[in-house]
């Protein structure tokens, strides 16, 4: 689930302003479309083993196997080979942000390579996964986002793992802090 | 591995012998799949970025858990070239927390070392010539996790890291139990860093600044600055991991608001 406060200024008051200059925040919270949030609600408990499962010395090994092999069905289900969640920080993808944007822009502009992909978007990123498109400020889920640049993705990233470490239980994952 | 360190030029991985295996499970003497492992030691992976063939591993003997890291920056010498790796975590030195936060028993190993365990902002510092740590000493004996800095100080020697603390208890408690955040805090982390080194190098067990978050909470009251500043929740409002949100056109690092949400008990 991702929170979200929406500060909105003063020209889009609308009716939340009150008294003083500065209009309320609001506040909004929605679920995002994964996966593992369909087999969730068919399964009406967390399809993915605990820690509390995966460390108590006094589980069984039948119980273990089961939520192995449920945890997997996700990653068949996703067609991803991974379990993807958003449960690390959220990153605003954009160009001209931050201390180097100028710098950037002038290799950019010397190398006549364009503007490409949208002007900015919310990216919801988790460990074992692609970053995930939320709409602001409704936080809606709007796709799965490989950062595509025309030439590499994160499918054909420098780096990736082969297929049967893809599929390995590296990749599953507690739906942590 | 819940978290890794950047500077500029390297990567830190952290492997920490807190192990997720099945293999654990069909030892001769069996684990249960999630184990801390307390025979292996803890492993700092450190490589240049881009260059993962070329990397040098930093043993500490004694096995600790680090879920977050601070902020960790490159030492230069004179011709440029990066002569150490400087890191900041949230270090536990035993694994009590997974335990609580499953609300499973903690085993009495665990709970022996974890019997005046208490999680703190320990200062790394990996020299790259000798291959050896050369400093690792905790900067304050307050409980310390969620640490924030302002996204544009990160990778550089930053003065100010920002985070969650407690007027009394700790965050081992079981989640839903007393781990309640009721005071945010500011570190002069240069500051209480230089006066460690200055104790000498090696790994020290005890912190820079000894006082307790009470006692910092008290003598804050009284006059203002000092290199940890504590801000108590008001009674019965809790908070949590906050974010530095910089003030526009500000004048300084620590210029700026600590955002965080907000919880009347």
């Amino acid at each position: 689930m991702l929170h979200g406060v929406y500060f909105p200024t003063s020209d889009q008051s609308g009716q939340f302003s009150r008294s003083r200059s500065e209009p309320a925040p609001i506040y909004t919270n929605r679920h995002l479309a994964t996966p593992l949030l369909d087999l969730t609600l068919l399964l009406l408990r967390s399809p993915i083993p605990s820690i509390a499962l995966l460390i108590s010395p006094l589980s069984s090994l039948p119980k273990i196997l089961t939520a192995i092999i449920q945890a997997f069905t996700i990653a068949i289900r996703a067609r991803l080979g991974v379990l993807s969640v958003a449960n690390t920080s959220v990153v605003w993808w954009a160009k001209g942000l931050g201390t180097e944007a100028e710098e950037e822009k002038l290799i950019e502009d010397d190398l006549g390579i364009g503007e490409v992909g949208g002007v900015g978007r919310l990216l919801a990123t988790c460990e074992s996964g692609p970053p995930l498109e939320v709409r602001v400020p409704g936080l809606e889920t709007v796709r799965w986002d490989r950062l595509d640049d025309g030439e590499e993705n994160l499918g054909n990233r420098r780096g990736g793992w082969e297929w049967f470490k893809r599929w390995g239980l590296l990749r599953v994952q507690e739906v942590g802090p | 591995m819940h978290d890794f360190g950047c500077t500029r030029t390297h990567t830190i991985f952290l492997n920490l012998p807190l192990t997720l295996s099945p293999r654990n499970m069909f030892q001769l003497k069996p684990q249960p799949l999630i184990h801390f492992d307390r025979s292996l030691p803890s492993e700092f992976i450190i490589f240049p970025r881009l260059h993962p063939d070329r990397i040098m591993r930093f043993i500490d003997p004694e096995p600790c858990l680090i879920f977050h890291t601070a902020n960790s920056w490159d030492d230069y010498d004179r011709q440029g070239q990066v002569v150490a790796i400087n890191m900041l975590g949230c270090r536990f030195k035993s694994a009590k927390l997974v335990y609580s936060a499953g609300a499973v028993d903690v085993p009495k190993i665990e709970r022996q070392f974890g019997a005046d365990d208490t999680v703190l902002l320990y200062y790394y510092r990996f020299d790259l010539r000798t291959g050896l740590i050369s400093h690792a000493f905790p900067l304050s004996t307050i409980p310390f996790e969620f640490p924030t800095i302002p996204p544009a100080y990160g990778m550089q020697p930053s003065r100010y890291v920002y985070g969650c603390t407690m007027a009394s208890g700790s965050f081992d408690e079981r989640l839903g139990g007393a781990a309640k955040v009721d005071c945010l805090v500011k570190l002069d982390v240069l500051e209480l860093i230089s006066r460690g080194k200055r104790r000498g190098q090696g790994k020290w067990d005890d912190a820079v600044d000894t006082r307790s978050a009470a006692e910092i909470i008290r003598e804050g009251s009284r006059h203002d600055g000092g290199v940890i500043s504590i801000f108590k929740c008001p009674d019965g409002w809790y908070a949590q991991e906050p974010r530095f949100v910089a003030r526009e056109n500000g004048r300084g690092e620590d210029d700026g608001y600590l955002l965080s949400y907000g919880k009347l008990a």
